[in-house]
Formats: structure tokens, sequence, C-alpha cells
């Protein structure tokens, strides 16, 4: 189904040994899928020598796989004389998310979820980037042609077999007689727990069975 | 491993020099009786209780386990959730949390795409039957594995009688559950693989059979009417389609997740499709109508605009389509029907009148379709390799091939839309999958192999390793209890000895002192050697953190200069430097940045290698044993000496010296049984690396395998990648041919209808000069007549 065929003429039959094509055609299909299939086969065998290995690496080591998840969240605390233009996240150097939003709608203030998934265990460099408009009204409006950029770094380790949690906080230091300049500040909150998973009616991991 | 003991001796050395040494202890001949008695107890405890060690995990551990492999799972680390549930599978059979391991562990391997793997997995869940928690679950997956197996090889696939015996034997797995207890997913995958079966009466059965408040209600009534549709009944599908966008306008039904909303979606583009077929002028307008609800971030929207022009098209109504595409080149100039909708556009403003335009869009199209049509031709004529394609559809080393020509991006864009080349470029990228996890398991080997050769490898068995901990702590009491004793055999030695063996004495004490003050610094108990092994894995972690911040530098360093260059190259019209040069700087500094990154992996490497090997039997341990064995040397050493000088004893000496004898020997039994106890854990520790060993070149075996069949299928891959793409280049190429000659007549088709629009203004204008001169002549005509 679709929309109705065009009526411009059809490319004329310009290919030599154009009825040869068909068969040959089938026959790169049929070798496709037969070396589709041994690929497939191969890679089933390679993947589960991987997996024997690293259960040996376990055994040798005395180490197990465990999984470690990192959730970052973002806790916007900035006071009503600043707002929040455009942020950059970057775990080890890598870029996790950046928003660059000129209108101001980044400065909303409370949480917003910026990772949340695996991550190696050992140390990790958590690296933020904020910049910030200052923001005034009547005689302090002044202030809008201000702009205020704030870079820090956190250390922080991921223990195997945990969830940790990093809630990033930029905030106002100091009282209203703190030069602007020096009241942004960011403060970095850390949570271990447990890894734990949710269950239905069943028994079942919630996340079971789920469709692609 | 060098490189990990210095490490390691230069930690300890810090601990060493931060310590003043502890002044020699001195027990009383009772007391040292006392502690001889407690270790000799001690040791006989050790030698009936050591066994060899075992992996069998307790059922909390196997329960923190499955959780850490289903939170992987969770994650989506499907590679490492399949390696923690594996473990459970194999080695933990018939346990509960095994039998839930199956499942996660046959859908991790689904998702990987290891298809053969996964299956035989979910079967396992099936055989277990209904009181596994996944049975329908599995029995769903399985049915969809199927599915895809039939979307692969087509017709074909129902070839293997015992396979559609087997798949069968599922599909009434299914119908045996009672109906109400039957998962709602279950049922719609029944359905649904009924369909591709082309069972369509048994499908349309199983979709009637989904009610309202079913979870897959509306992707049951979508397949309703597609069943329809293929047994020809288009008002029967129309009405199915009808009376559920009915529901929804009228609030009976409403969609509660993404999910429903988007086959609630293509519902109503089906439905539309459905009354465009109708034809009828009161079709077409419910057709435009339905295609309008599709909201803007439908991903569907693109089609429904699209299809919306057509209809207008039919509706007469050509404003109304040249806006509605207009709007399409908007939203996605990338669509993939942007060309056919390209031309479609300039006919419809032909229609409008808009010749201007008409010519922009057809004039655009054919300038930049030509070039490319040219040179696909040129590439047809020059018996084009299929190793070129390949080269250039996997945008390798262009160079390695020696390919003059390239093809054109858009041609490779359409090529790689094409659902043959599609499949083999997924072949591609399993092959590649297989080179990386090859790779990744030689990595393996190797971090096995030095763990083996490292001689820790005691750490890895928690009771071997408290064992051996203990054993050395046993060993450092019963060594502190002999060298008491021989200070007070050499009390009783020094009066009668010469003056050279006063001398010689005096070095031996000296030599013992030293040897006593650095092995007490050994840890005094397990809980110690833990604390130790604590502090040192803190030391290797601060050394890799500091690793990682030049890691990160280096990366900056690495942008700056891509920053650095992509600035010359936007501003080269105002730069002095030459391309040359500053090309060569930036060669010469990106080799330094590449030398620089291997240089920090490298390191970090080796910094988690030390930190593995930091524990029990570790270099530091290995350092404590060599203290004891010269400890040990100085005490025979000694005692030899008391022999000779025994003779010279008094009655009350030698009497205090056969008490010391007889207290040495049974230090000299303790220490035999010591050495026993080590023995047997080195025994345990021979036979789990001859196990291991025995695995790994088992595993190596296979890997050599997999990379000569790997070798073989390489090669082979490209000519077939080639051959495929080669045969459905021949298709992009037509399907340029055909746009372009679209836009060529379309171009005509504009000076046609300017001319005849000039031609009807022009027949108009006569017409109406002709009309005007009838008319004056009549006029003078008359008058005349009447004269």
């Amino acid at each position: 189904m679709g929309a109705p065929p065009p009526t411009t003429p059809t490319s004329p039959g310009t290919t030599p040994g154009a009825a040869t094509a068909p068969k040959t055609q089938q026959s790169y299909a049929v070798k496709l899928r037969q070396m589709a299939e041994r690929v497939s086969t191969l890679k089933e065998l390679v993947s589960q020598t991987k997996i024997r290995l690293n259960l040996l690496k376990e055994s040798v080591l005395g180490q197990t796989t465990a999984a470690s998840e990192l959730v970052i969240i973002q806790d916007n605390r900035m006071g009503s004389s600043f707002r929040l233009l455009a942020y950059r996240y970057l775990l080890d150097g890598k870029q996790l998310e950046a928003k660059s939003d000129l209108s101001g709608k980044a400065s909303e203030k409370g949480t917003r979820s910026i990772y949340a998934g695996p991550a190696l265990d050992g140390v990790h460099i958590l690296t933020v980037e904020y910049v910030y408009r200052g923001h005034g009204f009547g005689v302090f409006s002044y202030l809008r042609g201000y702009r205020y950029r704030i870079r820090s770094s956190y250390r922080f380790k991921v223990t195997v077999g945990t969830g940790t949690t990093v809630r990033v906080i930029p905030f106002e230091r100091g009282s209203a007689f703190t030069p602007l300049k020096q009241r942004l500040s960011v403060k970095y909150e850390k949570k271990t727990s447990t890894l734990s998973l949710k269950r239905d009616k069943k028994g079942r991991v919630k996340a079971a069975g789920s469709k692609k | 491993m060098t490189r990990k003991i210095h490490v390691a001796l230069a930690l300890l050395l810090i601990g060493v020099a931060g310590r003043p040494p502890e002044a020699e202890a001195r027990r009383s001949v009772p007391e040292i009786k006392r502690q001889l008695k407690n270790v000799e107890g001690q040791l006989a405890h050790y030698l009936t209780t050591i066994r060899p060690p075992s992996r069998k995990l307790t059922k909390r551990q196997r329960l923190k386990r499955l959780i850490d492999g289903m939170v992987l799972y969770r994650m989506k680390d499907y590679s490492r959730a399949a390696i923690v549930l594996m473990d459970l599978v194999t080695h933990y059979k018939g346990t509960p949390e095994a039998s839930e391991a199956a499942f996660f562990l046959a859908d991790s391997m689904f998702h990987q795409r290891e298809f053969v793997v996964a299956r035989s997995y979910f079967s396992q869940v099936v055989t277990e039957g209904s009181g596994n928690k996944y049975y329908q679950l599995a029995l769903q997956r399985m049915l969809e594995l199927e599915m895809r197996r039939a979307a692969v090889l087509g017709k074909s696939h129902t070839a293997d009688p015992i396979r559609m015996q087997q798949v069968e034997a599922l599909l009434q797995k299914i119908q045996a559950i009672p109906a109400a207890r039957r998962e709602p997913s279950v049922e719609y995958v029944r359905g649904k693989y009924l369909f591709f079966r082309n069972r369509v009466k048994d499908a349309l059965t199983v979709f009637a059979g989904i009610g309202t408040t079913h979870q897959y209600y509306l992707q049951a009534v979508y397949f309703t009417g597609v069943c329809h549709i293929k047994q020809g009944r288009l008002n029967a599908a129309a009405a199915v389609y009808k009376q559920i966008i009915d529901k929804v306008l009228f609030g009976y039904f409403r969609p509660k997740n993404v999910t429903q909303r988007r086959v609630l979606q293509l519902v109503i583009i089906a439905a539309a499709r459905l009354a465009y077929y109708k034809g009828r002028s009161k079709d077409i307008q419910r057709a435009i109508e339905m295609y309008n609800a599709i909201p803007r971030k439908s991903p569907y929207f693109d089609d429904a605009l699209y299809e919306r022009a057509w209809a207008y098209l039919k509706a007469k109504r050509h404003k109304r389509a040249v806006k509605t595409l207009e709007l399409l080149q908007v939203a996605n100039p990338k669509y993939g029907k942007s060309d056919e909708a390209r031309v479609l556009l300039g006919n419809l403003r032909i229609q409008t009148r808009d010749f201007a335009g008409a010519k922009a869009v057809f004039r655009k199209a054919s300038r930049e379709l030509r070039p490319v049509y040219r040179t696909l031709r040129g590439l047809q004529r020059a018996n084009l390799n299929p190793k070129t394609i390949f080269a250039q559809l996997t945008s390798q080393n262009l160079e390695q091939f020696d390919i003059k020509v390239r093809l054109p991006k858009l041609a490779l864009r359409w090529l790689r839309k094409q659902p043959d080349v599609k499949r083999a470029m997924m072949m591609l990228g399993d092959i590649k999958a297989i080179r990386r996890m090859i790779t990744e398991s030689y990595a393996i080997i190797r971090v096995i192999e030095r763990k083996l050769t490292s001689g820790s490898q005691v750490a890895s068995y928690p009771t071997l390793a408290v064992a051996r901990a203990r054993a050395a702590d046993l060993e450092t009491s019963l060594l502190a209890l002999r060298g008491d004793t021989s200070s007070h055999l050499q009390q009783i030695l020094t009066p009668n000895a010469t003056v050279a063996e006063r001398y010689k004495l005096k070095q031996l004490q000296k030599e013992r002192q030293r040897l006593e003050r650095l092995i007490q610094q050994a840890p005094k108990s397990t809980d110690a050697y833990k604390k130790r092994v604590g502090k040192v894995q803190k030391l290797f972690e601060k050394v890799d953190s500091d690793a990682l911040v030049q890691q990160m530098r280096i990366g900056q360093l690495e942008k700056m200069l891509k920053a650095a260059v992509s600035y010359y190259y936007r501003t080269i019209k105002t730069q002095r430097l030459s391309k040359a040069l500053l090309e060569a700087n930036a060669k010469r500094l990106r080799s330094r940045i590449a030398a620089l990154k291997s240089m920090i992996k490298m390191l970090r490497g080796d910094i988690n290698d030390a930190r593995t090997g930091v524990g029990i039997g570790d270099a530091v341990m290995r350092y404590e044993k060599q203290l004891r064995a010269q400890y040990k040397k100085v005490l025979g050493r000694l005692q030899s000496l008391a022999a000779t000088l025994a003779s010279r004893l008094s009655g009350s000496q030698r009497q205090k010296k056969a008490v010391l004898d007889l207290l040495l020997a049974r230090m000299a039994k303790a220490q035999s049984n010591l050495d026993r106890v080590n023995r047997r854990i080195d025994s345990y520790l021979a036979s789990k690396r001859a196990e291991i060993v025995r695995v790994l070149t088992e595993e190596k075996a296979k890997l050599v395998g997999y990379k000569v069949q790997l070798a073989k299928v390489r090669p082979e891959s490209k000519e077939v990648v080639g051959g495929v793409a080669m045969q459905n280049f021949k298709k992009v190429s037509e399907k340029v041919y055909q746009v372009l000659v679209k836009a060529d007549v379309g171009v005509l088709d504009v000076v046609w209808a300017i001319k005849n629009l000039a031609k009807g203004r022009y027949e108009k204008r006569e017409s109406t000069f002709m009309k005007a001169m009838e008319l004056l002549k009549a006029k003078y005509r008359e008058p005349r007549g009447v004269q």
C-alpha cells in the first residue's frame, strides 16, 4: 500500500546481461543467507568461549562480575539572582550531557537526571560546567548583562555491586553582602546503596520479557 | 611483574620506615611452654580442617549473584549479565536461582542476537514446565525467534519438518494454558506468528479473542484489519478500523502509553489508506481528515504528510497538496521518499500555474541527480569491482583498494537502505563483533596467565587465603618462641664460649635481632592482613585516580588540537601559516598525544594488575616468607654452635639446656606440621592451577580454530557483500535514472504548460477579438442594410 504510482516513464533496459540478473541476484542472496548463518554460529561460539574465559578469570582473580550502577542528579538550588543558561557534565573527560539554552529554560529549579546507568568500579572524576546569567528587576536589571562561569570537579569511587548516587548541587553561598561572583558555588552529595530488584505480583523481576 | 614487586616493596618500606624498632621480647621458659602448647593445638586443628577450595556459593551468595546478573540485565549490559547468569545456570543446576537465571541468560543472549544459544536456554525454561515463573515468557520468546527465522529464511523456513513439529508443540503448549492465565503478550505473539505463517484464519481467531482490556488490544485490532486485507476483504478491514477510531473519538477507549498511541496512529494511517483506495470523494475527504490526525511528533508524521498530499491531489485540491509537500520539505528534508515528493511538488506547482516554482524544483532535482547518474553509469560500464563497493559501503581505507572513482553520497545512502544490503551490513557487524570478542578473549587469557605466574593465586580462594595467613601468623609466633628459646640457650652457652665463639654468638644475635625487628612488622592476625591489604589498595586507588587526571588532560589536549586545526581551516583565507606546515605540526602532535595515551593506558593497566595482585600470597608476603627463612637459618646456626659447646657445660647448665632442647625439638615438630599445612595448601593450589590450565588450553585451542574460520570468512564476506551491493547498486542506478527522467520531463512539462497557457490566452484573445470584430461588422452593416 502507499501512494499511487507515478506516471512518468521508467528506465530503459540499459544494463547489459539484464536477463541473467535475477538469477545472479538470487545466488548472491542465497550466499549471503548461508554466510550470515555461518557467521552467526561462529559469533555464538566465540561468545561462549569469552563467557567461559570470563568465568575462569573470575575464579583465578577471585573477583566476581557484579553490577555497579551510577546515578548523577543535578539539583539546582541557585537563588533568584541567577539564571542557568548552559551546563555540561563530563565523566572521566567524556561528555555525559550538555545543554545550552539561552532563553533560560535550563534554569528550572529542582532535580534533573543527568545519567543513570552502569559504571565501572573504581575512581571516577565528574566535571561540571555551568554558565549563569545575572537576574534582576528595575534598577537591578543591569544584572542581566552579566555572565558567570563555574567549573568544578568531584572525585568519587564506585564500588562493585553497589548503586552510587551523586547529587550535584549548584547553590548560592554567602549573604546579601557577598559579591555576586563569589556567591556561585557547587557542592556534591554522594550516597551508596545496595542493589535490589523490584518484583511484580507473580514474583518476577519487572524488567523481564519486555518486548523489543 | 617486577614492577609490581617493586611497587609492593616500596609500599612495605614506607610502612617499615614509619615504625620504631621494637625491643626484643624475652619470655620465660614456662611462658614459652604455654604458648608453644597453644601453637601446637592450633596447628593440629588446621591439619584436620583444611579442605580443598570449593567455589560453591551459599544460598545467600547465589541470590546476591542473581541480583547482580539481573541488575546488569536491567541496565542492558547483556554481555556481563550473561557471564554472571551463566555461572548460576551451569554450576548450580536445580537451584531456584539457576532456574530464574536461565530465562535472563537466554534473554541476554536474545538481545545480543545470539539466537541459537538463546533458544536452547529458553527451551530449558520451557522444559521446566509451567512451574517456572518465566515459562510463558520463554514460550513467547521462542515464537519470536521463529518469526525472526521466518523473516530471514523466507518460505524455506518451513523446510525443516522437525523444527516445524517443535513449533507446533510450542503452540500447543500455549493453547494448553487456561485462557484466563495466559499472558497478554504470549497470546498476541501467537496470533502474530500464525499470521506470518499465513494461517490467517487461525490468526483472526486469536486476535478476535483479545478483549479491550487486554494489553495488546490495539495491536490485535491492527492485525485483524491486516488479516482482512490479506483475505481481500477491504470493507471488513475498514469497518474494524472505523470501529476502534470511533471508540477512541467517543472516549470509550483511551490509549494508555506511548506504544498504544503509536499503534493507534498506525491504525489511523491504515484506515486512511483504505479510504484513499476506495476513491470516492467522501472517502478521500475522510482519508485527508485521518491523515490530519497524525500528530507532529509521531514517527509516522512524514508518511502521513506525503500520503495526504496524494489525497489532496486526488481530491483536486492542488494548492493544499503543494502546501503539504512544502511542509514535508521543512519538517524532514531527509525523508526517505524526498525525491519522489520533490517531483510530485513540481508537478503540482504546474497544476497551480506556479511555473517558476515548478521549474526551480525540477531544475534543482535535475542538477543534483545528473552528475550522480553519470557517475553511476560510468561505474557500471567500467565493470565495477564488488570489493570497491564493499570498501565504500564500509568506509574502509579507500587507498588500500586503489579506488579512483567514488560512489556518490546519495547513491551510497540509497544503497544502504536496500533490505539485502542492510542484512549484509548486519553480517559485517557480526564479523566485527567476532574480531573484537577474539581480541578480548586473548586479553583475558593474558590476565589469567599473568596471575598464574605471579604466585599470589592463593588470594583467589578465601578459605585457603585465610589458612595461609594464619599459617604465616603461626610461623611468626613459632619463630618468636624459637628466638626466645635461643636467647635462653645463648645465655647458658656464652660463659663457656671462647672469644671467637663469643664473637660468633654476638654476630648471630645481631643478625637475629635485625630479622626479628623486620618480622615483627608482619601482621599478627588474619584481620591485620586484611587491613594491610586495604591500606595498599587505597594507595593504588590514589595512584590510579592521579593517572585518570592525566588521562583526562591528554584527552583535553587532543580536543584542543582538533579545535585548532578546525579553526585554521575555517579561517584559512586569513591564515599566514602554510597548510603543509600546519599539517606537519598537527601530525607530530597527534603522534605524541597517541603515544601519551597508550602510555597512560598501559600505566593504568599495570596499576590495575598490581592492585589485583595485592592480597594473601602477594609480593609483600613472599618477602616476609624470605625473612622467616633467613631467621630459621640463623637459629639453625645457633643450635649447631650450641651442640659444639655442649661438652663444656656444667651439670646444672646441661639440665637447663636439655629442657631448652626439648622445647626446640617440639618447635621443630611444630614447624614440620606447619610445613605440612603449607604443602597441603600448595597441593590444593596446584590441582586448581592444573584445572585452570586445562580449561585455558582448551579455550585457547578453540580460539585458534575460530581465528582460522574468521580468516576464511572475511575475504568471502567482502565478495558476497560486494556482490549483493552490486546487484542493489543497479536498482539504485535505475531509481536515480527514473527520478532524473521525471525531473527532466517535469522541466519540459513546465515549458509545455507555459506554451499551452500562452496559446490558450492567445486563442482566447483572438476569439474575443474576432467576436468584437464580428460585432463591429454587424453594427456597421446594419444601418447600411437599412439604407
